[in-house]
């Protein structure tokens, strides 16, 4: 149970990496 | 009143959107200044452009009359203006000389132009220097091919997720002993097929620009990230490995064969979708969509038009890997499950497909002409046909298939994949066609500006007489040719007399990219002989030239001519 909760912060964590990297695109682009 | 208040909200409005940005990077300053002669020699070249170019895929080539470089280094950028390459030169003596140049644009598309200068006090008359091909292009087969690969396994992974964790997710408790794994395998192979094809195209793209061999890979891997087109397509293998585990976790904690979802479901299902969407901004960024103006309308539109293609394509494969995986026995009733709630989707879909590829079109082609006159608008037509072909299909699938599935019809499964495996063939040859649309050059919206045309000139020397009552003009152009100094001339009669006085200005447009409008003010030589010399086509290619007349005292008018100059 708690392995499954970690592992699913994790994905949340993997996402929130993921906008900050779209982010940083955008930025540099407009 | 009304309509100068819409007036102002439309200025506003146009104040308010991102500046208009060109699309391709355009040589707008040189020094020394092209085709004059300078008094000493000069210690550089500078070459100012339109956009920031990067050195390291710049090319700088500056030869004598008898083809000798004399450039005395690589070309660099000047120290707090990346828009300007500075590139050293030999001491040089007297002569004319010629610079060669090549940039890449922001969006990946290699530039290239030339033009002569002179060291006086005398040069001597101008040689005919041998000029480089001035015409290169984006859409080489590799290239092609890798985008396509690019695009093909990036849709499908985030399209086979969707269809997996949403869509045929309640399959399971539906069908007793129907199984997702082979979908699960599906959407495995499609990441990393995407994770592997995306760094190679980069490579490919990035030999591309540096005239390098792919397997020059010390030199090639190094300059990856030198240019925004291969920042951003790196970028979309970070995001793309970070959606890979957010989605291996979604799958992992996933159990169907509950009735409600856990928290732990319930948290990694959003973030890997909420990945899978930064995944599909980030093409956009790289492509058409980050250079076209206004980017706060063309980004959504082309990341929801990936969206889009992502859901239909995916759902598809994912549909026949169903079919494959799962056992004759439940076959039918899988499918009576699945297709209904994923023809609902695909249809949402389509509809946000073509909708926003018609918003794109708005946007990309400045006139309807351009649709079949222009490549791009060739691609774009086989587009619309191949995509077309797809629908016919998915209607019958619609109308004809759907309902037979739930009549539980013993044909109906065998006719299903039939039809489906035809719309993935459309389909996936219509990513071809987009692969191409985003490698070729969007057509210039100084075609929108070019209307009735007098005549269609060159290549080679042009002498063209116009009549527009009461005037005749006759219009001559040599030697026609790009990147040298060329002579403009307009005479001007009215009944045979020249008419003296008049203001003759000409604008200068190139129709195959995006370029920016030049225009020169001609001096009159004679009586009614206006003339001006200047090295205006900057490039092989179709231009517009628009001869704006205004004779003493009477209204202004227009002479357009449809120009090829050659190399």
């Amino acid at each position: 149970m708690r392995l499954r909760l970690a592992l699913a912060l994790l994905a949340v964590a993997a996402a929130a990496a993921a906008w900050l990297v779209v982010i940083d695109a955008l930025r540099r682009t407009l | 009143m009304r309509r100068a208040c819409l007036l102002a909200l439309g200025a506003a409005a146009a104040l308010a959107l991102p500046a208009s940005a060109w699309a391709h990077a355009a040589l707008l300053r040189t020094d020394p200044v092209a085709s004059r002669t300078v008094d000493a020699a000069p210690p550089e070249v500078r070459l100012t452009y339109s956009e920031p170019v990067e050195p390291r895929f710049a090319i700088v080539s500056v030869t004598d009359a008898t083809g000798r470089q004399v450039t005395s280094g690589e070309p660099a950028g000047a120290p707090g203006s990346p828009q300007t390459l500075v590139t050293p030169l030999q001491r040089v003596g007297e002569g004319w000389y010629l610079v060669f140049w090549r940039v890449i644009s922001a969006d990946g598309h290699p530039v290239r132009g030339a033009f002569t200068f002179a060291i006086g006090p005398n040069p001597g008359p101008p040689p005919q220097f041998v000029v480089p091909s001035l015409s290169e292009t984006a859409t080489t087969k590799r290239l092609l091919v890798a985008r396509w690969v690019v695009f093909l396994s990036l849709l499908g992974a985030l399209g086979l997720f969707v269809l997996r964790a949403l869509i045929a997710r309640p399959v399971v408790r539906a069908v007793p002993g129907c199984s997702l794994r082979a979908l699960n395998i599906a959407f495995a192979v499609a990441v990393v097929v995407a994770l592997v094809a995306t760094p190679v195209y980069v490579l490919l793209a990035t030999a591309q620009f540096t005239l390098r061999s792919f397997w020059d890979l010390a030199d090639v891997v190094p300059s990856a990230r030198s240019s925004g087109f291969g920042r951003d397509f790196l970028d979309l293998e970070l995001v793309l490995a970070l959606f890979a585990a957010a989605a291996a976790v979604a799958l992992f904690v996933d159990r169907p064969d509950r009735e409600r979802r856990s928290v732990a479901e319930l948290l990694a299902l959003p973030a890997a979708l909420a990945s899978g969407a930064a995944a599909l901004l980030l093409p956009a960024l790289a492509g058409h969509a980050g250079q076209r103006s206004p980017r706060g309308l063309s980004l959504p539109l082309d990341t929801a038009h990936l969206a889009a293609a992502s859901v239909w394509l995916g759902g598809l494969v994912g549909l026949v890997v169903l079919w494959l995986s799962v056992g004759r026995a439940g076959r039918a009733a899988a499918l009576a499950d699945v297709v209904p709630r994923f023809s609902t989707v695909a249809f949402c879909s389509v509809l946000l497909l073509v909708g926003t590829g018609i918003g794109q079109a708005f946007q990309e082609l400045p006139t309807l002409a351009s649709l079949w006159q222009t490549s791009y608008g060739q691609a774009l037509i086989w587009k619309i046909a191949l995509l077309s072909g797809a629908l016919l299909l998915a209607a019958v699938n619609l109308a004809r298939t759907k309902p037979r599935l739930a009549a539980r019809d013993a044909s109906a499964p065998l006719l299903l994949r039939r039809l489906v495996q035809g719309e993935i063939v459309l389909v996936v040859s219509a990513l071809f066609a987009a692969g191409v649309l985003a490698s070729l050059a969007p057509p210039s919206s100084a075609l929108a500006r070019v209307q009735d045309v007098a005549a269609r000139v060159g290549p080679g020397p042009v002498s063209e007489v116009v009549a527009k009552d009461p005037y005749r003009v006759h219009v001559q152009v040599t030697p026609n040719r790009a990147a040298v100094e060329n002579r403009f001339s307009v005479s001007l009669t009215r009944g045979g007399r020249p008419v003296r006085g008049a203001e003759v200005v000409t604008r200068f447009d190139m129709l195959d990219m995006e370029m920016g409008e030049q225009s020169y003010r001609f001096r009159e030589l004679r009586p009614g002989v206006f003339a001006r010399s200047a090295p205006a086509l900057v490039m092989v290619g179709h231009w517009a030239l628009q001869f704006e007349v205004t004779p003493p005292g009477a209204r202004p008018f227009v002479v357009t001519l449809l120009d090829r100059a050659s190399g």
